[in-house]
C-alpha cells in the first residue's frame, strides 16, 4: 500500500495524518506537510494520527523528533493520535512515552 | 557549429562554402576521402558533408575510416550523391553515414536536415556527458565507500573480541551496517559489551555509531562504571548528531566475581537472561529513549542489575531481526526469536536463530540491518580472564622510603558527583606504575573503596547479598542512599614505596564511618558460609602482599606488590 501524508488545520488545531508504511520514502511530503503547519499563525495544537500507520521505522522515530523540536521552538504542543498496536510496541520500545505525549 | 565540406568540383566546395558561412558557421574543406580524414582529425568538426563519389578515396570508404577513428561523439555525416537508388542509399547509412541527400541539393531542405541531426548530436552529447559525470560519481562513490569501509573496520577493534564468551552475527543491509557489537574490559577485569543500532541503515548509520565507539573503548578501559559510560556516550551522540538522528543501544557490563550483570537498555528490543536449559530467567525491557535523543540532564543513566545463580547467557539483538520481514512481508517475530531460545545451551542455539532468520528473510529485500549476541555466563571462574595471584609474604612492611604519596579526602558532594576509580587510576598511569600492575591495583583500590563507600558511609547490610534476590535490592538501596547522601567523607592515600629494595604500592582507604567487625566476616568467609560477601576482600587478600583492618574496621590498608 501506498504511503500517504495530508493535513488539515482548523483555527488554533492541526491535523497531520499518516498512512501506510512510515519510513524515510516519505519524508518530503512528511516535510511539506509540517512546514504549511508550523508556518500558519495561530497553530498551537499538533495531533499526529497515526491510526493508519501499519509499520513504523527508526528514520519515521527521527522524523517525530525533528517536528517535536521545531513545534516545541513554536511552543505548539505535539501529541500521537491512535497508534495501532505493532506502532505502540515500537514507541514504547523507544520510550516515547516520555518525549510525547501519547493518546 | 563547425561544418567539413567534403567535395571534389571547386564549384560545389565554394558553394556550399559561402552557403554555410552565410549561416554563420565555420567551414572546413576537403576535396577528397583522404583528405576528409586528415581533416577531420585536425579541425575537429561538428558535422559533415559528404561527396560520394570522389577520386584517391571515395565518400563510403571515407566515412568508415572516420566512423572507426573517432568514437567518443558522435558526428552525424551527411551524404550528398547524383545517385537515386535506394541500393546506393543503404549502402551510405551502412558505411556510417546517417542521412543521405540528393544532387543538385535543395539548400532548404540541406539546413532542415542539418538543424535535425544538431538536435540529435546535442542530445547524445548530453548523453554522453551524463555518462561520463556517473562513471565518476560511482568511481568517486567506490573510493570514499573503501576509505569508510577501511576506517570502519580499524576502528571497531576485533583483537578486542572475546570469542570464548562473546559470539555475535552483523548482517548490513547494505554494503555498512549501522549495528556494532563491540567489547572491552574494565581494568577490574569486568567485561563490558556494546550492541549499538544507529538510525537507519548503510553509510548515514555507519557513520553515525562512530562516536560511540571511541568513547565506549577508552573509558571501559579507563574503569568508568556502566552508568558513566551511557552518560557519555548519549552526551556524544547528542552533541554531534542532528536531531533525527540516534543511536538505540544495549550496554552490558559483567562483573564474573560477584556473578552480576548490569544492564542499560535504551530503544533496543528485549535483553534476556537464557538459562542453560532454555528458560528465559530475566528479561530486560528498553527502559530509557536512545542515545542521542534527551539531554544530559533529562538523561538516566541508571542500569538494571541481576545477579546469575546458575550458568546461561545474556541474548540481545537489535530491532532489525525481529522485524525482518519475508518475502510476504511477515516479521521475524519476537515470539518465535524466544521460542528459538527455549532450546538447551549446547545444541546450537546461535546457529538455530541465525539459520531460521536467513531461511526467513531468503528472497525477500533486507530493509534493516541484522544483529545477534550472546555472553556467555558461567558459574566457573576459569574464564574469568587473567588474574593472577601475586604471592603473599610475611616480611615486614612498616619501613620503608617513599617515592611518592597522593592523598585524596573526598566529600559527599564529590563521592555523588565523581566517578573516583578511573580519576585515581588515571593519576596512577601517569605516575608509571606500569600496566601489568594496573588491572591488579584497580582491583584493590575498587574493592576497598566501595566496601568503604558501601558499608562505612551509606551503612549498607552484606547480609542483603546473602539472599540471591537480595542484590538487586541492594543496588536500589545503594542507589537510594547515594542519591540522597549529604554527608561523610572517604579518604584515600596511595603512596609508593621502597621498602626493603623493593618496588611497593600501599593503598589506604579510610571512611568517616562506624566501622565494621571484620575478623568476623572474614572467619565466616574461610569457613565458608558466605558465598556472596566477602569475596572481594578474599580477593585484595590473595592480590595484596599485606591487608590489615585498622581503627574500628573503617580503615583498610593494603600493601601490593609492583613488578
Amino acid at each position: 500500500m501506498a504511503s500517504t501524508v495530508s493535513s488539515r488545520i482548523n483555527d488554533n488545531k492541526a491535523l497531520l495524518s499518516l498512512n501506510g508504511r512510515f519510513d524515510f520514502s516519505i519524508h518530503r511530503d512528511f516535510r511539506s506537510n509540517y512546514e504549511t503547519i508550523l508556518n500558519t499563525v495561530g497553530v498551537n495544537e499538533l495531533d499526529v494520527d497515526l491510526n493508519g500507520v501499519d509499520y513504523i521505522d527508526s528514520s519515521a522515530l527521527g522524523m517525530l523528533l525533528l517536528l517535536r523540536e521545531k513545534a516545541t521552538a513554536k511552543n505548539i504542543k505535539m501529541t500521537l493520535l491512535n497508534p495501532k498496536d505493532s506502532v505502540r510496541q515500537v514507541l514504547e520500545v523507544a520510550n516515547f512515552g516520555r518525549l510525547f505525549s501519547i493518546t | 557549429m563547425k561544418i567539413l565540406v567534403v567535395d571534389d568540383s571547386p564549384e560545389n566546395l565554394v558553394l556550399l562554402k559561402q552557403h554555410f558561412i552565410g549561416l554563420g558557421y565555420e567551414t572546413l574543406s576537403a576535396r577528397n576521402g583522404a583528405e576528409a580524414v586528415t581533416a577531420y582529425q585536425e579541425g575537429q568538426p561538428d558535422l559533415v558533408i559528404m561527396d560520394v563519389e570522389m577520386p584517391v578515396m571515395n565518400g563510403y570508404q571515407a566515412t568508415a575510416r572516420i566512423r572507426h577513428i573517432d568514437h567518443r561523439r558522435w558526428v552525424p555525416i551527411l551524404f550528398l550523391s547524383t545517385n537515386t537508388d535506394d541500393s546506393e542509399r543503404t549502402k551510405g547509412l551502412e558505411a556510417g553515414g546517417d542521412d543521405y541527400l540528393i544532387k543538385p541539393v535543395n539548400l532548404f531542405l540541406l539546413n532542415n536536415k542539418i538543424l535535425a541531426l544538431r538536435r540529435v548530436a546535442d542530445m547524445q552529447d548530453q548523453v554522453a556527458r551524463y555518462a561520463r559525470q556517473l562513471q565518476a560519481n560511482l568511481e568517486q562513490n567506490r573510493d570514499e565507500r573503501l576509505l569508510a569501509r577501511y576506517l570502519l573496520d580499524h576502528i571497531i577493534r576485533q583483537d578486542k573480541a572475546e570469542p570464548d564468551l562473546v559470539t555475535s552475527w552483523v548482517s548490513p543491509a547494505q554494503h555498512f551496517s549501522g549495528d556494532v557489537v563491540m567489547t572491552a574490559r574494565s581494568p577490574g577485569n569486568e567485561l563490558n559489551v556494546l550492541l549499538a543500532d544507529a538510525t537507519g541503515h548503510g553509510l548515514s548509520a555507519a557513520i553515525s555509531v562512530i562516536p560511540v565507539i571511541e568513547s565506549f573503548y577508552s573509558m571501559s578501559e579507563k574503569g568508568f562504571t556502566l552508568a558513566s559510560i551511557v552518560r557519555e556516550l548519549n552526551r556524544k551522540v547528542k552533541q554531534l548528531l542532528p536531531i533525527d538522528r540516534f543511536v538505540a543501544a544495549v550496554v552490558i557490563s559483567i562483573d564474573f566475581t560477584n556473578r552480576t550483570i548490569r544492564v542499560w537498555n535504551g530503544g533496543a528490543p528485549e535483553v534476556f537472561f537464557v538459562n542453560d536449559g532454555g528458560d528465559i530467567l530475566r528479561t530486560w525491557q528498553s527502559t530509557h529513549p536512545a542515545l542521542g535523543i534527551l539531554s544530559d540532564r533529562e538523561f538516566d543513566s541508571v542500569p538494571q542489575f541481576f545477579n546469575w545463580q546458575e550458568s546461561g547467557e545474556v541474548v540481545m539483538c537489535s530491532d532489525g531481526l525481529p522485524e525482518a520481514e519475508d518475502s510476504n512481508k511477515i516479521p521475524f517475530s519476537m515470539t518465535q526469536f524466544k521460542r528459538l531460545l527455549g532450546r538447551p545451551y549446547g545444541t546450537g542455539r546461535f546457529n538455530l536463530v541465525k539459520d531460521s532468520l536467513k531461511a526467513h528473510i531468503e528472497g525477500a529485500q533486507q530493509l534493516d540491518d541484522i544483529s545477534l549476541v550472546t555472553v556467555r555466563c558461567c558459574m566457573e571462574t576459569a574464564l574469568m580472564g587473567p588474574v593472577e595471584e601475586s604471592k603473599p609474604s610475611l616480611q615486614s612492611v612498616n619501613t620503608g622510603h617513599s617515592c611518592w604519596r597522593l592523598n585524596l579526602c573526598l566529600g559527599a558532594e564529590e563521592i555523588k558527583r565523581l566517578d573516583v576509580l578511573p580519576l585515581i587510576m588515571n593519576w596512577l598511569d601517569q605516575l608509571h606504575i606500569g600496566a601489568h600492575n594496573r588491572g591488579q591495583a584497580f582491583l584493590v583500590l575498587s574493592e576497598l573503596f566501595n566496601n568503604a563507600l558501601d558499608h562505612g558511609i551509606l551503612k549498607l547490610d552484606s547480609q542483603f547479598k546473602q539472599d540471591p534476590n537480595g542484590f538487586e535490592q541492594y543496588i536500589e538501596l545503594r542507589e537510594a542512599r547515594l542519591t540522597a547522601l549529604t554527608e561523610g567523607t572517604v579518604e584515600v592515600e596511595m603512596e609508593r614505596l621502597n621498602i626493603e629494595g623493593q618496588d611497593r604500592l600501599s593503598i589506604r582507604v579510610k571512611d568517616s564511618g562506624p566501622g565494621f567487625d571484620y575478623l568476623g566476616m572474614i572467619a565466616k568467609r574461610e569457613s565458608a558460609q558466605d558465598q556472596y560477601s566477602g569475596r572481594g576482600i578474599m580477593l585484595v587478600k590473595q592480590l595484596c602482599i599485606n591487608l590489615e583492618y585498622l581503627g574500628n574496621g573503617n580503615e583498610a590498608s593494603a600493601i601490593f606488590a609492583l613488578d
